[in-house]
């Protein structure tokens, strides 16, 4: 780790506002990030962004500079975004019998990154979870299923279903520009 | 053939290393919370507003699509102001528009070696194998300008940088190569100004009367006063224009004026009695003489004009920091007002009449520089002094003469 980064952290633990201003420019922006994947709505990645930093300035006492500073802020933020979706009361969905594995390929031209963005939002609360925690973040159905207080085949189908939904939007999405062009 | 790959991977590939920067308000209410002062009411009001502003929106385009059945336009995102050129503006997410960058090469069309333009100015700013989205706030602003310049890890920064040193304040310290021109948020500038003006020729001559050529000519006292108007084009171009009114005067010292009934007079003059032959005073001073007639008066002979002058120039900014200091270029057209001829000796000034030979519409070319001196954001002095050059000034004969005039340009302006 940066020494600049050890002192920039050690300033914060020290409750120096500078630092932490300092602190959150360097990261909001990968943070924030975390946060639009994981919300519904921009304003509602915003809450979790300003509820994560308050729990990382509060805690940062606890960071002993073992392993990553960005990837325990990470997990702060995820974290957050699992508590704000617990607290939105999800309706249990009626649990749908998708294979538990599917393997789905689209093409990757014409995909823009905000469109990606975009549909990963858009999917229902539990499947954006699920997406996000096993494919972009790497947690394992096992673990997803105590986060989400879930089955972890529920977890699967799940995962599988946000699959076939965003690979549906991807694929309507490119019709639609393939039709424009000709 | 197109390949297919696997939708986790793409959405793997596409979303890391992602960065997207959010609202400064986020950092303000953190900052309130962190001073210990509760300030997530205005996300909740803001959240309020938008809503009203959402539903406003949705009506006004519902109302557009029934009454407007034509094709309507892509409507671009209006946040942010950055490098348009790198910005694809075309945005269509459920979320607050974002802007995406093009990919940033590193150092590939630089002949200098990455480690000596680190060393020279260590610039903070990584980007991801793909693509930045930035949003509208302070940070993005400062990554735009950045990221078309150096582009460095985001660790090698924090290893360079001075223990003692504030990365904010680095990140600052960050030349800015080019601001764009949105960025002005006070275009416009009005102010009045007034310059003592200088009258003169660039040859001997007189373009009253040949004879007095060789006269010794002066300038007198002379004023212009007006209105400027400047407008912002871009961060180093201005445009300014305005209206002044010019009174120019100038002297022709040692003549003699007097009345000869039996001599048509030469003069490029209509004058109050006919006969009227201007003559330079030969040997020495010119001695007076109380009434224009057949002897005569002697003294400077006064021309004045005036006229009202619209300036259109181009104002080109060198340096700007609290004093600024700016090229000025352009042109003006001068619509004669008035103009007289007199007689100014020891004890009296006696009216001639006045010149004939000057065009009612002329010109003229503008070069000089302009300080400004910046007292607030929204008001400056400024001096200028600038160099007018007049063209189609004489009709006819001008006795060589080729005007131009100086003048020391000063005004309080305000910006808005």
């Amino acid at each position: 780790m940066p020494m600049s980064l050890i002192k920039l952290i050690q300033k914060c633990k020290n409750g120096d506002i500078i630092s932490q201003s300092e602190i959150y420019h360097l990261f909001a922006g990968k943070l924030f990030a975390i946060c639009l994947k994981y919300s519904k709505t921009q304003e509602e990645a915003e809450d979790n962004l300003q509820e994560a930093f308050i729990t990382i300035f509060k805690k940062i006492d606890q960071f002993r500079f073992k392993g990553s500073f960005e990837g325990w802020m990470k997990r702060i933020v995820i974290n957050t975004a699992l508590q704000t979706y617990r607290q939105k009361n999800v309706l249990n969905l009626i649990e749908e019998n998708y294979p538990e594995e599917v393997e789905v390929e689209i093409n990757e031209n014409d995909i823009s990154l905000d469109y990606l963005l975009k549909i990963i939002q858009e999917l229902p609360e539990r499947y954006r979870m699920v997406f996000n925690l096993y494919v972009l973040d790497g947690f394992s159905h096992k673990e997803i299923s105590k986060m989400l207080d879930i089955a972890e085949g529920t977890s699967k189908s799940n995962l599988s279903r946000a699959r076939l939904i965003l690979k549906e939007k991807v694929e309507s999405s490119q019709q639609q520009k393939n039709a424009g062009l000709f | 053939m197109l390949e297919r790959k696997n939708i986790d991977r793409v959405f793997q590939e596409n979303l890391k290393d992602l960065e997207i920067y959010p609202n400064k308000r986020v950092w303000n209410n953190i900052e309130g919370q962190l001073n210990g002062k509760s300030s997530r009411q205005p996300i909740a009001l803001w959240k309020k507003l938008s809503g009203i502003a959402m539903m406003l929106a949705a009506i006004v385009t519902t109302g557009l699509l029934f009454f407007n059945t034509s094709e309507v336009a892509p409507v671009n995102s209006q946040i942010g102001e950055s490098d348009a050129t790198s910005i694809d503006r075309s945005v269509d997410t459920g979320i607050t528009p974002v802007f995406i960058k093009q990919p940033v090469e590193l150092a590939e069309n630089s002949k200098e070696t990455p480690a000596a333009r680190r060393i020279e100015e260590p610039i903070f700013v990584k980007k991801p194998n793909n693509t930045v989205i930035v949003t509208n706030n302070e940070i993005a602003s400062l990554y735009s300008t950045v990221e078309n310049k150096y582009v460095v890890d985001k660790n090698d920064f924090l290893e360079q940088l001075d223990e003692t040193e504030s990365i904010t304040a680095r990140m600052e310290s960050i030349p800015v190569k080019k601001i764009n021109s949105n960025n002005i948020d006070k275009k416009w500038s009005v102010g009045p100004t007034v310059a003592p003006v200088f009258y003169n020729s660039l040859q001997s001559g007189s373009p009253l009367n040949e004879t007095l050529s060789q006269n010794t000519k002066t300038s007198d006292n002379a004023l212009s006063v007006g209105v400027r108007v400047n407008y912002q084009v871009s961060n180093k171009f201005f445009i300014q224009s305005g209206v002044n009114k010019v009174e120019l005067a100038y002297n022709t010292e040692n003549v003699n004026a007097l009345i000869s009934p039996s001599k048509n007079a030469l003069n490029n003059m209509n004058t109050n009695k006919t006969g009227v032959i201007l003559t330079p005073v030969r040997g020495g001073q010119a001695d007076g003489g109380s009434e224009l007639n057949k002897s005569g008066i002697s003294g400077d002979l006064n021309q004045s004009i005036e006229y009202y002058e619209l300036p259109i120039e181009m104002k080109y900014n060198l340096y700007d920091k609290k004093i600024g200091l700016n090229l000025v270029g352009g042109f003006s057209t001068l619509f004669l007002s008035n103009n007289s001829v007199s007689m100014i000796t020891q004890n009296d000034v006696t009216d001639l009449g006045d010149a004939n030979n000057l065009n009612d519409l002329n010109f003229s070319g503008n070069v000089g520089v302009d300080l400004d001196y910046k007292i607030s954001k929204s008001w400056y002095l400024n001096v200028a002094p600038m160099f007018k050059y007049q063209f189609n000034t004489y009709s006819g004969n001008s006795g060589n003469f080729k005007p131009y005039y100086f003048g020391l340009y000063s005004g309080l302006n305000y910006k808005f």
